[in-house]
């Protein structure tokens, strides 16, 4: 110890290595923490009101804590022209075609890229696994994990079908090696205010 | 009685004959034996559609990282000193890509080929065969190849040095080289009868490190393209064959939404690495050597 402190000024460019190595985890932990604060909020407000008999609204952000989740969500809708859906590279996108976010009849879908930052982190969500959905009327839903599976990009009825269902929620990205797969995961409503 | 049993059987013999020739009826059409002055038409009317949708993504990243460093050569404190000489260090990396997809398409055969034939009609009698046929097909081909090639080298050479020598020798640090070579080779097939050849652009580079060599072949509606042989590295292919049978698209929409896209190397995994590489290459040859002589 005594020979490195010798060194004095010489250690500095190691310690600002170790500086820059911790910034990720700093990072990181920091947008955990605000994550839970935001869930432990929409928790809160879920207790606190009464459940009222119809809500809806347009879903304008996606929380998921387990997995560190927190995006905006936007509004896209199909264009028959391009035959493909819009989608935003670094948020979550509402198909406007689909049900509003609502709790009493059809299910929501919200898709996104299968990135990092956006929606790979879905494929390892458990069992039971909660997520908040905020509208722009400022409702907040919670809803728990039921289930997923993998279709054809070309399965569409899978669309219309949702109409058909009570109301819940479906989040949409892309599997396999050469995305050959979208990968539905199916969530339940559990409460909404 | 046995005019009427003749009869009988006559008819019970042909209502089958009627059945069985009126498969072919469709493909073969014929009017023969009519009165005068009868208006006899046969019109073949055949209609094909076909639609093909071929969608392809293929994401291909490379990333490799090279570290090399020569040690130090010293020579210090003697008489007479002999030479110290520190040994070379080289790494190197070979990547190659070679990626061919290959959509086929095969236009249907023509519409109705079979015999028509009016004969034996009487006088003055109107004639009329019309064949139509119409053949309908589109083809989608939708392609989206990503391939990126991440390289990063550090080669640190060692210190020499020759002090306090009544006589000294000479001191050679080694060389510290690292060198790399990517080759990419892309051809894609859409159409045709064709199909994409085994080989690839890549094969024809020059051997050795340094050289990036790369070759890409589009072939739209023909027969195949053109490449060298294969070689080593890493080889993806995707062949997809369109099914002429289509199938039913539900709600209006083509397609659910294509959120396929991946990141290439992170950006600060890539900061960390060459933080790390520069810490060691920093620690072995300031600090360390300090170290000794404290």
């Amino acid at each position: 110890m005594r020979r490195l402190l010798s060194l004095k000024w010489r250690l500095l460019p190691l310690a600002a290595a170790a500086i820059i190595l911790c910034i990720p985890l700093a990072e990181n932990a920091w947008t955990r923490h605000q994550i839970s604060d935001a869930a432990q909020a929409a928790q809160f407000k879920l207790a606190s009101k009464p459940k009222t008999a119809r809500l809806q609204g347009t879903p304008n952000r996606i929380l998921i804590p387990s997995l560190n989740i927190d995006l905006p969500v936007v509004s896209q809708s199909y264009s028959p022209a391009l035959k493909s859906w819009p989608v935003s590279p670094a948020t979550a996108n509402y198909a406007t075609e689909t049900a509003l976010i609502n709790n009493i009849h059809g299910q929501t879908l919200i898709y996104g890229h299968d990135i990092r930052s956006v929606f790979e982190p879905l494929l390892g969500l458990q069992p039971n696994a909660v997520l908040y959905v905020y509208t722009d009327n400022g409702h907040v839903f919670k809803y728990t994990y039921a289930g997923a599976r993998n279709v054809s990009p070309r399965q569409t009825t899978i669309v219309a079908d949702m109409a058909k269902q009570p109301a819940g929620l479906n989040l949409i990205t892309c599997d396999g090696a050469y995305f050959q797969y979208r990968h539905v995961m199916n969530f339940k409503l559990v409460k909404a205010v | 009685m046995l005019r009427r049993l003749s009869k009988l059987l006559t008819v019970a013999g042909f209502v089958p004959a009627l059945f069985i020739s009126a498969a072919p009826i469709a493909l073969a059409d014929s009017i023969t034996t009519t009165g005068a002055d009868s208006s006899n038409t046969i019109n073949n009317n055949s209609y094909t559609n076909t639609s093909v949708s071929n969608d392809n993504d293929v994401y291909v990243s490379n990333t490799s990282f090279q570290y090399s460093s020569s040690g130090n050569a010293t020579v210090s404190g003697n008489t007479s000193g002999g030479d110290a000489t520190s040994g070379d260090a080289s790494a190197s990396n070979s990547t190659t890509t070679s990626l061919s997809i290959t959509n086929l398409a095969t236009m249907p055969s023509g519409g109705q080929s079979g015999d028509n034939s009016i004969s034996n009609t009487g006088f003055d009698s109107s004639n009329t065969i019309n064949n139509n046929t119409s053949l309908h097909m589109s083809i989608d081909n939708d392609n989206n190849v990503s391939v990126k090639n991440f390289n990063f080298q550090v080669a640190l050479s060692g210190n020499a040095k020759s002090k306090n020598n009544t006589q000294g020798g000479s001191a050679t640090s080694g060389n510290a080289s690292t060198s790399n070579s990517t080759c990419t080779s892309i051809q894609i097939t859409n159409g045709g009868s064709g199909s994409a050849s085994g080989s690839n652009a890549c094969n024809n580079g020059e051997s050795g490190g340094g050289q990036g060599g790369g070759g890409g072949g589009g072939n739209n509606g023909g027969t195949s393209g053109q490449n060298g042989g294969g070689g080593g590295g890493q080889v993806l292919g995707a062949n997809t064959i369109a099914s002429l049978s289509g199938g039913g698209l539900g709600a209006g929409f083509a397609t659910l939404p294509n959120t396929g896209l991946r990141e290439g190397v992170n950006n600060w995994l890539v900061i960390s690495v060459l933080t790390v590489a520069a810490s060691i290459g920093y620690w072995s040859k300031v600090i360390a050597p300090r170290l000794k002589n404290i």
